[in-house]
């Protein structure tokens, strides 16, 4: 009898167990991980490495200056047109042997392959509904090593991976939202989560910056975003960038650009110093939303760098958002052999109509070999009227090249990659 | 003695039996209940917004629909008015700054009520910087929709035209109105399903 009670109160403890244990609920917006389990547990700060912080001091008054006068070497690439290739909008450029990786997120939900003359080779697009299929282009990396190219959806959580051809290869699932990546080694990738929301990993929730293992592991966390500012919605498109084989990360509102090495290790690397910049306890302002922050700096007369930090050997270009009414934007632009930094302000115009003595300009989305790489649509870039008008009217000064790209140019061609160095100023 | 220890563990397995099937059944209820709550907040905080936009769908005749052009995927210039067809055209209307998956999921869900709604006329109004983009958004969606970029400056006295949000709009040709304005909120697809049901009634 003792052996009956004793395996009754057994089972009994086993029901009351199972009744008491009770899974990791997930809210209906979490179900994309549903059955994943993210081990994040021992995740550290990223590693600090000293180093030398480079520092800057900003000019207060925008030059008036021509912005193309900075330009050293210009290069114009068009990308071939062709049914088979109709790009909408370049959303980022990347560098994979020797083909260039034209991403389009939004317009064409595609990755294009082209070679280093323009000419068009294949094209990624598995959008829809299907198993192999993405629902959004979220964001695009390479993996230099297999030689192929992840895109990444936000709202599966799954990393698609392309060969060079733009076969597909295969997915994996990640169990973390995120805005953009890189990927560091062979299997551990560099995460920049902005403010998306991964409350179904509370002891994620919070941090831009992790490290990822093994598609399952994070092993570490840095860069917390105060809860009270989740609410400020203001950050840049490209707060990660790389600059040939460095990484950079400049987190938003903040006046350090970081660089992350294939370790997961990070030193700061340049500082900017501008007397109207956000002070630090501007920030201690409780609860703060996009309006109030706003509000707040164009009463103040603060200015701001909202990422946007592109370096080749001799230069840096980056961008000071200024809200104040006459002004929006400044481009900086710093010779690093000799330390000079310009502010040039949008309202510094030398003439009245353009801040340049041709054109088109475009700010860069990538650097590679010392060249910044910027886009140019030819919508735009015709709506000044036709090449004879162009010259005629502004009396834009063009280079052969120029000359031969504009004459032959149509509203329906692809962006034109504009491939510059700056000059020593 | 042995007919009681064999009640008695079956009874024990029965009790065991109905904890787990009770354990089950409420974490059901829970879950359930659960994604309740997060409807009911997302209605609640939508409430206000969707009341406004039913208001919303009264004004909007200021709008002088003969006077608008627009260009198709080889940029050939037509007035918006001669492609009209004489009964309500709905009018879909996203900008390149909208959220691509906002207009992308409206686009579906045109193209389903479409399969049912066969004679109600559709045409997306599009801003975009490229006149290839027209050609990439039918191809993409699959959608079989007129597709025609308008200058925004043309749409400026639409009460909606100076958000990002894409917004649909009715087109009466004959009385040269605009009318039943309303802009979707993808985290509510009932009120789409609402209003393309009230648009179907008109015809």
């Amino acid at each position: 009898m003792n052996s009956l009670i004793r395996f009754i109160l057994f089972l009994l403890s086993i029901g009351l167990f199972y009744s008491c244990y009770s899974k990791k609920k997930l809210d209906p917006h979490n179900k994309q991980f549903e059955g994943f389990e993210l081990i994040s547990k021992n995740a550290t700060e990223l590693k600090r490495i000293n180093s030398n912080v480079k520092v800057y001091s900003i000019p207060d008054s925008a030059k008036p200056i021509f912005l193309d006068s900075l330009l050293g070497t210009i290069k114009y690439l068009k990308l071939e047109t062709n049914p088979n290739c109709l790009i909408g909008k370049i959303d980022k450029i990347l560098f994979l042997k020797d083909r260039l990786i034209i991403v389009d997120k939004e317009v064409s939900k595609s990755v294009f392959i082209f070679d280093t003359t323009g000419r068009f080779l294949h094209k990624i697009y598995a959008y829809g509904k299907g198993i192999n299929e993405y629902s959004t282009i979220s964001n695009v990396a390479i993996d230099i090593n297999d030689k192929t190219i992840i895109v990444f959806d936000n709202k599966l959580s799954k990393l698609f991976y392309f060969d060079l051809k733009g076969a597909f290869l295969k997915i994996e699932k990640v169990g973390l939202r995120f805005r953009d990546f890189v990927k560091l080694d062979s299997n551990t990738f560099l995460l920049f989560t902005q403010n998306l929301q991964n409350d179904h990993e509370p002891s994620l929730e919070y941090y831009s910056l992790m490290v990822l293992k093994n598609n399952n592991e994070i092993i570490n966390k840095d860069f917390y975003i105060n809860p009270l500012h989740e609410n400020i919605e203001l950050f840049a498109k490209d707060h990660i960038t790389t600059s040939d084989s460095n990484i950079f990360f400049f987190p938003r509102l903040s006046d350090t650009v970081y660089q992350i090495y294939k370790d997961g290790s990070m030193s700061p690397v340049y500082s900017f110093q501008y007397k109207n910049f956000i002070p630090r306890e501007f920030f201690e302002v409780e609860d703060m939303n996009d309006k109030i922050f706003r509000n707040k700096i164009k009463e103040k007369g603060y200015s701001y760098f909202l990422g946007h930090f592109y370096e080749s050997n001799s230069h840096i270009i980056t961008t000071l958002n200024v809200e104040r009414p006459d002004k929006r934007t400044n481009i900086i632009c710093i010779n690093k052999n000799n330390n000079a930094v310009l502010n040039i302000s949008e309202t510094a115009r030398p003439t009245k109509n353009n801040i340049f003595s041709f054109p088109g300009y475009s700010l860069p989305l990538a650097v590679k070999d010392n060249n910044f790489f910027g886009v140019l649509y030819p919508t735009n870039l015709l709506q000044l009227g036709s090449y004879e008008e162009m010259t005629k009217k502004y009396k834009f000064k063009f280079t052969e090249d120029m000359q031969e790209l504009f004459v032959s140019l149509k509203k329906n061609d692809n962006p034109i990659l504009m491939i510059y160095t700056l000059q020593n100023f | 003695m042995v007919k009681v220890k064999i009640w008695g563990f079956i009874l024990i397995i029965t009790l065991v039996l109905y904890i787990f099937a009770r354990n089950a059944v409420l974490k059901k209820r829970y879950v359930n209940a659960l994604s309740d709550i997060s409807l009911y907040k997302l209605r609640e905080t939508n409430y206000h917004k969707t009341i406004l936009q039913q208001a919303n769908k009264i004004i909007g005749n200021e709008i002088d629909i003969a006077k608008i052009s627009v260009t198709d995927s080889v940029g050939k210039e037509f007035s918006l008015f001669d492609l009209l067809d004489s009964m309500p055209t709905l009018i879909y209307r996203f900008k390149e700054s909208s959220c691509d998956a906002c207009y992308s999921d409206q686009i579906d869900r045109l193209k389903t009520f479409k399969q049912e709604a066969k004679d109600i006329p559709i045409i997306l109004l599009v801003t975009f910087t490229s006149p290839n983009d027209i050609k990439i958004i039918s191809r993409v969606y699959h959608s079989n929709f007129p597709i025609y970029s308008i200058n925004p400056e043309q749409l400026a006295k639409s009460p909606f035209e100076n958000y990002n949000e894409p917004y649909h709009f009715l087109i009466n040709k004959d009385l040269k109105t605009t009318s039943l304005f309303f802009i979707p909120n993808k985290a509510l697809p009932e009120l789409t399903d609402q209003y393309l049901h009230l648009v179907e009634s008109i015809f």
